[in-house]
């Protein structure tokens, strides 16, 4: 293509004179700008094909379930199980894509053009962080609905049945939001430490790494603090949250006390957020 | 009175042992005003300063009559900021980059679309606006990176070396591009640089610092008036340079010296033709060779002659 030749055509300058919003309209457009750029949205093809793999890779269980429930006639698996399963597809994706929404403002330098903007340092860690949770909750959350139809189609035949599913597909829905929240609150905050987009992911699939092996080398201890250790993999985490919170059970009788699950992630949330909006009031620009 | 542009008072960034703006104290009218001065002059700090992306150690500064630390919020809606380096991501096209930008700075959805198209037009960026930024010449991301500095049409730009890395031709688009923003667009404009010979020629104020300190502000036309200078150059090496110079200095014109040529004074006005006929005069009576008169057209450059090396004259005018 030519380069343009510099001609401008004098068509005539025209100013503003509509209305202005302040930050909320800003962290929404930050937001949105977010998910799309997490789905690939508005970026070549290339940006595109990780996460769209990701998602339909998180559809391929639910489907054959409900092709072996329109089969046999019961149902196969419970709803809130299914992140736990997906662990890995989930943690792929969140360590891909956490740094395309922050390590890839910092590695092109784009951030003096938002903080010269009428936005605080926080909205736009914040706007960045929703859009990441929202993706998350999306994935899990549109197969579950995919499963939820799914089921009352093929195995729902009573009232009392599209109660119990509805309720299950509820419990799931809220299994997802917990997903959704804790680990994207952990990624971001690891994400955004770096500008290199390839070490900012090896960091997050290391910290999923480095928990695991350490949870479970502390997990083979007898006593209590065997039974903690648990609580230091995000998904193991996750998954004694789900137990307790949504069942109001205790895990395979080796966690801890019931609160500890909560109380663990609540202090992983606060400090990934801590960590995060540090980063951000101190990044140069 | 007018609120003046740009307000500061001792302002004072320093960054460990580095003193980037020492006590510097200016007030700026609106216009389009050149920040010049050498690299490390603390330009870019004060612009960065001025944003409020830095918090200045002491001092104050107002943009628009509002303080850049306590209204930091509204100064940044009424300004739009071009950086001195790459800001720009590669994998979005600039009609997504820069609406999504005008978005941010407050404009609704539609109005950003709109104000998009226009200013991305009015850089002179057309079909290429749909592509990718990665594929851009660095021409066009320049353009693009003025693009989101307009977009929300802001009261003020504050533009940091708008022609960093161009091509002459290139340089030339820019810098007629600042020129109409500042003068038809109604914008202020602050441009800094360190090409002087780019500011002098679309800026209507000057403002000088040098290591972090004010060193002069004033017009463009106060500078030209007040230094208008004849070169005069012969033949025959030092001695006649020499020869020349006492026989002028003489005659009451002041002569100094700028490597071979001698520099005298003119005054403003319809007197600098008796200084013409002086020195045609010194030159006939010693029958010396004369190779070069000309006229400068002002002393800008001498300013930073203790800071650079001395720069010849066709480079301020290309």
């Amino acid at each position: 293509m030519a380069e343009p030749t510099g001609v401008i055509y004098d068509i005539g300058y025209q100013g503003y004179e509509g209305p202005r919003f302040g930050r909320r309209n800003a962290a929404l457009a930050l937001y949105v700008h977010g998910l799309r750029g997490v789905f690939g949205l508005g970026r070549p093809a290339k940006s595109k094909v990780l996460p769209w793999l990701v998602a339909a890779i998180m559809f391929i269980p639910m489907i054959v379930l409900i092709a072996v429930m329109s089969r046999t006639g019961t149902q196969v698996e419970r709803y809130d199980f299914y992140p736990f399963q997906l662990q890995a597809v989930l943690a792929v994706f969140l360590a891909a894509q956490a740094p395309e929404l922050l390590s890839r403002d910092q590695r092109y330098h784009v951030l003096p053009l938002y903080f010269s903007r009428p936005i605080a340092r926080s909205d736009y860690a914040f706007a960045k962080l929703a859009a990441m949770v929202t993706a998350l909750f999306a994935l899990v959350t549109v197969p579950l609905l995919v499963y939820y139809l799914g089921s009352i189609a093929t195995i729902s035949h009573s009232a009392s049945d599209f109660r119990h599913q509805s309720v299950q597909f509820a419990v799931g829905v809220a299994n997802a939001a917990l997903h959704a929240v804790v680990l994207g609150v952990l990624g971001m905050a690891i994400a955004a430490f770096s500008s290199r987009r390839a070490f900012a992911t090896a960091s997050v699939i290391g910290v999923y790494l480095i928990t695991a092996a350490v949870s479970g080398t502390l997990g083979a201890l007898p006593g209590t603090g065997g039974r903690y250790a648990q609580l230091l993999a995000p998904f193991q985490l996750l998954d004694g949250l789900r137990v307790w919170l949504l069942h109001g059970k205790v895990l395979h009788n080796l966690a801890p006390t019931m609160p500890s699950y909560g109380v663990a992630a609540l202090r992983v949330v606060a400090l990934g957020i801590f960590v995060l909006l540090h980063r951000y009031n101190r990044i140069a620009t | 009175m007018q609120v003046p542009l740009i307000e500061t008072a001792a302002l004072t960034k320093r960054y460990g042992q580095v003193i980037a703006l020492d006590a510097l104290t200016v007030t700026i009218e609106p216009g389009i005003v050149g920040l010049v001065g050498a690299n490390g002059a603390g330009k870019s700090t004060l612009v960065k300063v001025l944003l409020g992306l830095l918090e200045p150690t002491s001092g104050t500064a107002k943009v628009l009559g509002l303080d850049t630390r306590t209204d930091a919020e509204q100064v940044r809606s009424l300004v739009g900021y071009m950086p001195e380096h790459d800001c720009l991501p590669p994998d979005v096209s600039a009609t997504e980059f820069v609406g999504h930008l005008g978005r941010v700075a407050g404009l609704p959805k539609s109005a950003a679309r709109e104000r998009t198209a226009d200013v991305l037009r009015h850089v002179g960026l057309y079909e290429e606006r749909y592509r990718p930024i990665g594929g851009y010449s660095t021409g066009m991301k320049q353009r693009v990176k003025l693009a989101q500095a307009l977009v929300h049409d802001p009261a003020l730009l504050l533009l940091d070396e708008p022609t960093n890395g161009l091509d002459p031709a290139g340089r030339d688009d820019m810098l007629a591009l600042v020129h109409r923003t500042g003068t038809e667009f109604g914008m202020a404009v602050l441009v800094a640089s360190h090409l002087l010979g780019e500011l002098e020629r679309i800026c209507d104020h000057l403002v000088v610092v040098e290591a972090g300190q004010l060193r002069a502000s004033d017009s463009i036309a106060a500078y030209t008036r007040t230094q208008q200078l004849l070169a005069v150059e012969v033949d025959g090496g030092e001695p006649a340079r020499d020869v020349l110079r006492t026989r002028l200095q003489s005659a009451g014109l002041v002569a100094d010296t700028d490597g071979r040529a001698l520099l005298v004074t003119l005054p403003p006005g319809d007197s600098s033709a008796a200084v013409y006929d002086a020195v045609r005069d010194a030159i006939a009576d010693l029958e010396l060779p004369l190779v070069r008169l000309q006229q400068r057209r002002h002393r800008l450059a001498d300013m930073f002659r203790d800071e650079q090396p001395p720069t010849s004259e066709e480079h301020f005018d290309g």
